[in-house]
């Protein structure tokens, strides 16, 4: 693993995409801190990163593109399925790598509640904790994108991919206020959910029967349920979709100004479903 | 060293490798040979756990490729069809990154890193990067990448594919350098580089393996025995005479030779485990008829391939008949359909460029008038 971490971080740093990524992180987030904690006088992070969020949508796809797809396209996969090291030690050293570009602009986000302190009382637990979810976040954003890099061969279909699911999650909320709540209407977007699961695990597995029998499965289980309870299924399709809002999870979290440590827990389930994931589709590669 | 057992792939319902089962043994150089698209690299990516099977078993070095890999590809080094180098990388970065990543201890890496360079020859280059290098460099810096580590055995699938035939020539040599002290599988769809090369040869197609032997005994055991080959100066109508009172000849073929209009080459099949050149000899003097070549037909190591691979060239099949200069004629109880035969395999020989230095008609006997 510490062969491809090193590997990687050395690409990020001698191409422009990990200069890109960083870049971006620190400029955006630089200036609402200007502009919320030295101008308009906030003493935490509370509005500043909250706002300087919208530019990971765009920050991490860029960083996390190249990661499994250019491999696909260079046919240097072939090396790395060759090595004595395991897909999951591959994936980890790849993840670890982009994790600790992500660090350099947020140690430097650690100076700011600091210099904020000279001039005036500032809430530093609250600040830096805000700032520990808010790499969180990244981390979480980076596994997606991640993720997405290791379906496709083409860098560009990878970032359009990352920017595309991320911006889902950024509006996910506001798309969830407009969805019909009654039970029947949860009940048939949850069996929409389930055809599309049963379409990705035939993608995966190329296996009609194994296909069908999860959607079979699924959709018992969920009419088993909608018949005894019904009322449960009140709003709940709503409730799901609020779930991936990763954004406004994050915001709920800052704002509140509590560490919420099931925020913490929610982001590092996302970082290790989707490096799992990833671990799943590389290794499928193989059988295919 | 390597045991493949009944290994099977198959894409949908196209079997790309049909049920191979062969052994690899310590310290010979063994070829792969077959034309594109026989299975080659499927089966070799396989060895090296690329990908899995659909169905069989790969043991190397006592370890299986799917249940124990770490252990089983430290035995291996592998150079795929196009070479696994980082472009932005140099050559000495890209090996000391893989280096690394064989769990190479780090107080070897310098000395493994630069022995390879050495006997790839890559020393000169090891500080430009990758993507401005030859083509030829960058297939080197894919072998050195397989040598890293020490593999007892090196894989190496059409190493020598696009390259110019000074670099072809220095891959070889380099093959053969490393053939010396390591096992080494090699694949190719050109023969003479197995030819120069190889003490064993794997003769694959369509997935499926039709002949495993040294290059001498593929030769022997896949030539006929019952085709004699004349050039002789007489006219067809005299030949056919003459040829017609030996009851050995079974069928003959013939057509004027492209040198010399008035001399013919006779294609003559005999009944198996007869000899009747001398008899044909006299018969040919008695009529004044001067026999320039009389020779038992070895087939080439290229028509045996051709044999082999039958079918294989998919695309470059052609099955037009050209008779316009040929005259058969079969005797009286000659096997009509054989001689039919005969005829297609020569026109599939007829588009295909040579590519191995020896002739076409490998004689091991003349005798000249």
């Amino acid at each position: 693993m510490g062969a491809i971490y090193r590997k990687e971080l050395k690409a990020y740093f001698s191409n422009m995409t990990g200069y890109i990524a960083m870049a971006m992180i620190l400029l955006m987030t630089s200036v609402f801190v200007k502009l919320y904690c030295f101008d308009a006088k906030y003493p935490t992070m509370e509005y500043a990163l909250p706002t300087a969020t919208v530019i990971l949508m765009l920050a991490i796809p860029i960083l996390a593109m190249r990661s499994f797809a250019e491999e696909r396209r260079q046919k240097t996969d072939l090396l790395l399925y060759t090595l004595p090291i395991s897909t999951t030690q591959i994936v980890l050293g790849k993840y670890f790598a982009m994790l600790t570009v992500l660090a350099v602009p947020t140690a430097v986000l650690l100076f700011y509640p600091l210099l904020l302190s000279l001039y005036g009382t500032v809430n530093l637990l609250a600040s830096y904790a805000s700032i520990l979810l808010f790499y969180l976040l990244a981390a979480a954003m980076t596994a997606i994108c991640m993720f997405m890099s290791s379906l496709t061969e083409s860098q560009v279909i990878a970032a359009v991919l990352g920017s595309g699911t991320l911006i889902l999650c950024y509006f996910a909320q506001i798309l969830s206020a407009a969805l019909p709540t009654s039970s029947l209407a949860s009940y048939i977007a949850f069996t929409v959910v389930i055809c599309l699961v049963a379409l990705a695990v035939y993608s995966f597995t190329k296996n009609y029967w194994v296909a069908f029998s999860t959607a079979v499965v699924l959709e018992a289980i969920l009419l088993i349920v909608f018949m005894i309870n019904r009322s449960l299924f009140m709003g709940l399709f709503q409730k799901a979709v609020g779930k991936i809002a990763l954004f406004d999870i994050f915001n709920a979290s800052v704002s509140s100004q509590l560490f919420d440590l099931t925020t913490v827990i929610y982001f590092l389930s996302v970082s290790v479903l989707f490096s799992f994931l990833t671990i799943q589709t590389v290794e499928k590669r193989r059988f295919s | 060293m390597i045991e493949v057992k009944n290994l099977t792939k198959i894409y949908g319902d196209h079997t790309v490798v049909n049920h191979l089962t062969f052994s690899i043994e310590q310290g010979k150089i063994y070829g792969f040979l077959g034309p594109n698209g026989a299975g080659k690299s499927t089966t070799m990516n396989m060895i090296t756990g690329c990908l899995a099977p659909t169905e069989g078993e790969i043991i190397i070095d006592g370890h299986n490729i799917f249940s124990d890999p770490v252990a089983a590809k430290r035995k291996i080094g592998y150079l795929p069809e196009i070479p696994p180098v980082y472009p932005d990388m140099t050559p000495e970065e890209y090996l000391r990154f893989v280096a690394e990543a064989k769990g190479i201890r780090a107080a070897e890496i310098f000395d493994q890193v630069y022995r390879v360079m050495e006997e790839t020859n890559i020393t000169d280059m090891r500080n430009r990067l990758i993507k401005n290098l030859s083509k030829g460099y960058r297939q080197r810096v894919g072998i050195a990448q397989a040598m890293l580590g020490d593999p007892q055995l090196i894989i190496l699938d059409e190493p020598t594919v696009g390259l110019d035939p000074r670099q072809i020539t220095e891959i070889r040599d380099l093959i053969l350098h490393l053939g010396k002290t390591r096992t080494i599988i090699l694949s190719s769809h050109i023969l003479a580089e197995v030819a120069a090369v190889c003490d064993h040869v794997m003769i694959i197609n369509r997935g499926n393996l039709v002949a495993s032997d040294t290059l001498e005994n593929i030769r022997r055991t896949h030539s006929p025995d019952n085709l004699l080959r004349m050039t002789v100066r007489a006219n067809p109508a005299g030949i056919e005479t003459i040829l017609r009172t030996i009851p050995e000849v079974l069928s003959f073929q013939t057509e004027v030779n492209p040198e010399e209009p008035n001399l013919y080459n006779v294609e003559i099949e005999v009944t198996p485990g007869t000899d009747c050149r001398e008899k044909l000899f006299f018969a040919f003097a008695d009529q004044r008829y001067p026999v320039r070549h009389l020779a038992k037909s070895t087939l080439s190591l290229e028509e045996i391939f051709l044999n082999l691979t039958e079918g294989g060239y998919e695309d470059e099949e052609d099955e037009e008949e050209d008779d316009e200069e040929k005259i058969t004629v079969s005797a009286p109880d000659a096997n009509n359909d054989e001689d039919e035969d005969d005829e297609e395999d020569e026109d599939d020989t007829d588009d295909y460029v040579p590519l191995f230095g020896g002739s076409r008609h490998n004689d091991d006997e003349e005798e000249d008038d």
